[in-house]
């Protein structure tokens, strides 16, 4: 019994050892399979870590959602978004390396079609209601937090929840920007 | 099998955030515009019964829009909306209470437009090439001598207004006309009695 109580204790600082032990990979690419599945998104990032917990890298999403696209022909939205560039920083919260929460700060540069309805006049100089599309781009600022776990020390998954504001051009673009997602990612 | 749990979890977890709707919540293919005197209560010096009581809206495709300065084409405005649609009320005082008369095919004579009777009537305006405006017509039969009363307020923000709406396709402009009703009363209503 003491034997397996020990080996117990042997093995727990073992895998302790392993967890607080920084993964000497530095380099991470993922992909957001939450997006491409629920909104027809896709999302890719890349992530550089540093030292003292620290990371940074840069997340891009581009939208194809026909779902969107209704919505946004149909009335019930006026803009649309279709890019996104959100540029990071990251800071781990948790001691261990293989499972951790970590913040982040996000900048992003996004944008899409936008449209309103405007009154012109036709040519014989009466009034008229039309739709105008257009393009709109803008620049805000969020944060985020996330939980990240690695697999075999190279394969990463990654829950991150996070909320911003676009700080530019709201007239034309969503007032609230998110970064959402459930990665799939792989560190080398 | 933690480690089950936990992704599930933060699976339900960010899913629900993912949910979270960013666009700004909204209409925005629609337009409103106030003209007045588009449905009018077609008024008699007295009433017999047996007589019918009309309503009439005659919206022309050039509409005098007040404070601006040239007129609005609503047809085009609609992508040519095949009609409009507004709702009006006529209600027979029975004891203390008001009932709404009975508006059903023998008793109604449909001149021009749809009519539709439910919890209210349903009146569309269709669109006529000819005349180049949007025309409903219809009178409801007074059966039975007794106090009677119209109202537009049923679907309207405003007891003074009836709400006249465009039958536009999907991804169209909606045009919302609000548009003030002669001959109500400060609440909403033209009162008559049929003898």
């Amino acid at each position: 019994m003491k034997k397996i109580f020990f080996l117990f204790l042997l093995t727990s600082f073992y895998i302790n050892a392993q967890e607080t032990k920084p993964i000497q990979k530095y380099n991470e690419f993922r992909i957001d399979v939450l997006s491409a599945i629920a909104y027809g998104k896709i999302g890719l990032s890349y992530e550089r870590f540093l030292a003292h917990d620290f990371s940074v890298g840069v997340n891009a999403n581009f939208s194809n959602s026909s779902k969107i696209e209704d919505e946004f022909n149909d009335g019930f939205r006026n803009n649309l978004p279709k890019y996104e560039i959100n540029p990071y920083v990251r800071y781990a919260l948790s001691k261990s390396k293989s499972r951790y929460y970590f913040a982040e700060i996000f900048a992003s540069a996004n944008g899409g079609d936008f449209k309103e309805i405007i009154k012109t006049n036709d040519t014989n100089g009466n009034g008229y209601y039309t739709i105008e599309r257009s393009k709109y781009s803008d620049f805000g600022l969020g944060g985020s937090l996330g939980y990240k776990m690695y697999f075999k020390q190279s394969w990463a998954l990654e829950f991150l929840v996070g909320f911003g504001s676009n700080l530019t051009n709201r007239a034309k673009s969503p007032d609230v920007i998110s970064r959402v997602g459930i990665n799939l990612g792989y560190r080398f | 099998m933690k480690t089950i749990k936990t992704i599930s979890i933060l699976i339900l977890f960010v899913v629900t955030f993912s949910s979270c709707n960013t666009n700004d919540d909204d209409f925005y293919n629609t337009v409103y515009i106030s003209v007045p005197n588009l449905v009018s209560i077609q008024t008699q010096s007295t009433y017999n019964t047996g007589d019918y009581l009309y309503i009439n809206s005659y919206i022309n495709r050039l509409l005098v829009e007040p404070n601006q300065t040239n007129l609005v084409d609503i047809r085009k405005s609609t992508n040519n909306a095949p009609s409009f649609t507004f709702s009006y009320l006529l209600e027979k005082k029975v004891g203390n209470d008001w009932v709404l008369v009975d508006a059903s095919t023998p008793n109604i004579n449909l001149n021009s437009g749809k009519f539709l009777t439910g919890g209210f009537y349903n009146a569309t305006a269709d669109f006529n090439v000819a005349n180049d405006r949007y025309e409903f017509l219809c009178g409801i039969k007074l059966a039975t001598s007794g106090q009677y009363r119209v109202s537009f307020g049923y679907n309207s923000s405003a007891t003074d207004q009836v709400e006249i709406q465009s039958d536009s396709k999907v991804g169209d402009i909606l045009l919302t006309i609000n548009s003030k009703v002669n001959g109500l009363d400060a609440d909403g209503y033209y009162i008559f009695t049929v003898n």
